[in-house]
């Protein structure tokens, strides 16, 4: 039995020293802060999920880059930031999407959901601290084994391809604009009634303490933190509880500046869905939202006022044009 | 839980550590853990199955039980009958019910008197066409008194439920099985690392071979009328591989972990694409299943015994049944009566006991001739797996319609050379270690360990490189 287990102990260790090997050189490369650096004339850091992806288009935007990302919960945007920053000391001023969802439970499977680790690992791993893996693993360690092998793979079928470079683009999230206008079809399929039925009663909590956790890492590197939620489609509103998201916005995050603009009213040809803006939406949004990330005093309740004079003024032309 | 998962690779060491530091010093222990893994295993799946075996497990020990105390040949009878209904009648409702009550509908409606009936929602329990046969295999073989029954429970319950062929195979007799629980097992090294040669190679097969293969022959034949012929026979040779892939390589894994605790099992395939004619195609194919009708049904219904009428009978009977077994639907009986008639020529000219020996053993190359035989049996074995693959007896009949077209002779549409490649060199590693139990068994007594090592890695290697594409095993549906 001794010797059985030597033998195993002895065949493995090649193994493991090459995987070991290769794993640290591809943490090595990937952490080369040139993938991360950013033109030195950006001053805004635009961080969330999928609707700011498709709704900030950061050519209209001055002095901003997106690195939203479909899918991404404040655990994973809590490791980009810290490498973006560590990287990008021009950085002034983060703005990161703060929307009902977030706080919502469905954010638990965002984080150690199958598919969510399958995707977001294998992007993070090499910036991730050991403590965030462990966070991980205790979740949902067969899904971690699982992206640790597709990193491997993917890595090795790379250096392969390219000759011993690796070449693969670093995907950390971009504006991403949408063609489709869906609205009118999923009003019409009463869409919004399974959207009610299948969102989770509850809060995540994991969601929440990395959220804090940015709120925390800002102030260290003494960047401006500003939280923004993003035009959402009525009807959705109106499932949303306002109350709650707002108690636990004062309660956590009452000193972040929040520009809340969920009350920007567009045009349902300017929707995907009933929460992300086409291309159409993302430039008319973008322009807007140039406006309040170029000026650096603005307030919240500022914010609310040019949207309601905004709105009036559209709901006239819409009026006028009828 | 699959064996090529990490669940599976996080319990095995687990079990074997407690079997071997644990429970080695009790028999009753070391049995009594095979059971609780089992069952751990088998539940991993769901739950519910376990009432079932538990169920088939209490019955058929009570029949051994009974068969011990009764010598009237009628109460004998009658408990043997009990262990059958049971375990067919179990088998029946899971996996037949709702093709019976849909065939019965149609029938009726047929001839014009549509009747209503609506189907259950019936989940097949994973591996019950395994083991119930394997429990009736106790209960017919104490009947006939080839076996004593055993009053030791958890030796029977371990035997019944033994993790690593629970629920594909091979399906075991108790005459070979049920013993070796009766005496405390004991590490033998060799015995181990031969288990772990034939763990890696089940591995590889099922991996890189059946899972790839998988890949394209679901492309194929879930499109198949938007493929040209060649392609579609492309599709047919990649199912080919994937079942033989899948199901020799689960059974290579579950003989591989057996002998890690220090059990045999009866090898259940003996490289049955270099057959030189389907009956010895038949003989190194399933080989725990068609020696199993064989003993329990084509022997007591006459065999060989009688005339040519009755052996053809019994061949006919044999090979539908067999069909059947594989899952409820016409697709898998119109693939055993092929098999059936592929078989009758040999029947009649009295040439199914040729080829009993492994093809050109002690030669690098088969001679022309054996080459040609094993091409039009292979040729054969494909064209009969359209049909189990098939959805439906009509979609087998326009695939195969589909193939024998002008565009037969056109380059096919999906080509994967790296497939192609990998399926060379597993073909190459068959044929060279054809004459052993599975293809890498000589591999620790003909290379030295330098090579063999470096080979154990280039194995690891396309494990790892082409793992990701990971597909269910087959014959858990069965």
């Amino acid at each position: 039995m001794k010797k059985l287990i030597f033998k195993i102990f002895f065949f493995c260790l090649p193994l493991l020293i090459v995987v070991i090997s290769f794993r640290t050189y591809i943490i090595f490369k990937k952490q080369q802060p040139e993938h991360y650096r950013f033109d030195a004339n950006i001053e805004n850091l635009l961080l969330g999920h999928s609707q700011p992806e498709c709704a900030l288009n950061d050519s209209i935007i001055e002095k901003s880059v997106n690195k939203c990302q479909g899918g991404e919960a404040y655990f994973y945007t809590y490791t980009k930031l810290k490498k973006l920053l560590a990287v990008n000391n021009q950085i002034k001023t983060v703005y990161l999407s703060f929307s009902n969802n977030q706080i919502g439970k469905e954010m638990d499977k965002w984080t150690y959901g199958d598919i969510y680790i399958l995707d977001k690992y294998p992007a993070y791993f090499y910036e991730m601290a050991l403590q965030d893996k462990c966070v991980l693993i205790k979740e949902n360690f067969k899904s971690v084994i699982s992206a640790e092998s597709k990193i491997l793979k993917r890595n090795l079928v790379d250096l392969l391809k390219n000759k011993g470079q690796f070449k693969e683009p670093l995907y950390w999230g971009e504006h991403l604009p949408l063609q489709h206008e869906k609205v009118d079809s999923l009003i019409k399929e009463n869409f919004i009634d399974k959207i009610v039925q299948q969102n989770e009663k509850g809060f995540s909590t994991i969601n929440i303490d990395y959220l804090k956790k940015i709120v925390v890492l800002c102030k260290e590197e003494k960047v401006q933190l500003v939280f923004f939620r993003l035009p959402i489609h009525q009807l959705l509103r109106e499932t949303y509880d306002e109350k709650v998201f707002d108690s636990i916005r004062r309660k956590h995050f009452d000193s972040v500046l929040f520009l809340d603009c969920a009350d920007y009213t567009i045009s349902n040809d300017k929707y995907v869905d009933f929460s992300h803006l086409n291309y159409k939406g993302a430039n008319e949004f973008s322009d807007f939202f140039n406006q309040l990330v170029q000026n650096k005093s603005i307030t919240s309740d500022e914010v609310k006022d040019l949207i309601k004079k905004r709105n009036s003024k559209y709901n006239y032309e819409i009026n006028f044009n009828n | 839980m699959l064996f090529n998962s990490i669940d599976f690779a996080l319990f095995l060491p687990i079990v074997f550590v407690l079997y071997w530091f644990v429970t080695n010093r009790n028999l009753k222990l070391q049995n009594l853990l095979i059971v609780v893994a089992s069952y751990v295993f088998y539940g991993w799946w769901d739950t519910r199955f376990l009432s079932l075996i538990l169920f088939s497990t209490l019955v058929d020990y009570g029949v051994g039980v009974g068969l011990l105390k009764q010598e009237s040949l009628t109460k004998r009878k009658i408990l043997l009958w009990i262990s059958i209904l049971v375990n067919l009648g179990f088998l029946g409702f899971f996996k037949y019910y709702n093709f019976f009550l849909d065939n019965f509908i149609t029938a009726f409606t047929f001839f014009g008197m549509p009747i209503k009936a609506g189907m259950l929602n019936i989940i097949l329990p994973v591996g019950i066409s395994f083991y119930t046969f394997q429990t009736l295999s106790y209960s017919i073989d104490v009947y006939r008194r080839k076996l004593e029954p055993t009053k030791d429970f958890i030796a029977f319950a371990a035997f019944v439920s033994f993790f690593p062929q629970l629920v594909a195979g091979p399906i075991e007799r108790a005459t070979h099985l049920l013993p070796q629980f009766y005496n405390k097992r004991v590490f033998n090294y060799t015995l181990a690392v031969d288990g772990l040669r034939q763990i890696l190679w089940g591995l590889f097969k099922k991996i890189v071979i059946a899972d790839n293969c998988a890949e394209y022959a679901n492309l194929i034949f879930n499109h198949s009328d938007s493929h040209s012929g060649s392609t579609l026979v492309l599709g047919a040779l990649f199912f080919t591989f994937q079942i033989y892939g899948d199901f020799s390589g689960y059974s290579d894994i579950a003989i591989g972990t057996s002998r890690l605790f220090g059990f045999d099992l009866m090898r259940n395939f003996a490289f049955p694409y270099f057959s030189r004619d389907i009956a010895e195609f038949w003989r190194r194919w399933h080989i725990s299943l068609s020696t199993w009708f064989r003993d329990y049904l084509y022997i007591p219904l006459g065999g060989s015994k009688g005339g040519m009428q009755m052996k053809i009978r019994n061949t006919f009977i044999i090979f539908l049944v067999s069909g059947f077994w594989h899952g409820a639907n016409w697709t898998f009986i119109v693939w055993g009566l092929l098999n059936a008639l592929y078989f009758l020529p040999l029947l009649l000219t009295n040439n199914n006991r040729n080829n009993l020996e492994v093809v050109a053993l002690g030669k690098l190359l088969p001679s022309g001739r054996e080459f040609l035989s094993i091409l039009v049996t292979f040729g054969l074995t494909v064209f009969a797996w359209i049909f189990f693959r098939a959805d439906n007896i009509s979609h087998a009949f326009s695939y195969i319609q589909g193939i024998f077209t002008s565009s037969l002779l056109s380059v096919p549409t999906v080509l994967p050379l790296s497939v192609f490649g990998l399926l060379a060199f597993f073909m190459t590693v068959e044929w060279m270690g054809r004459g052993e139990a599975y293809a890498l068994e000589a591999l620790g007594s003909r290379w030295k360990r330098p090579l063999r090592w470096g080979f154990y890695y280039v194995i690891i290697f396309l494990i790892f490189f082409f793992m990701g594409k990971e597909q269910e095993f087959i014959y858990f549906q069965f």
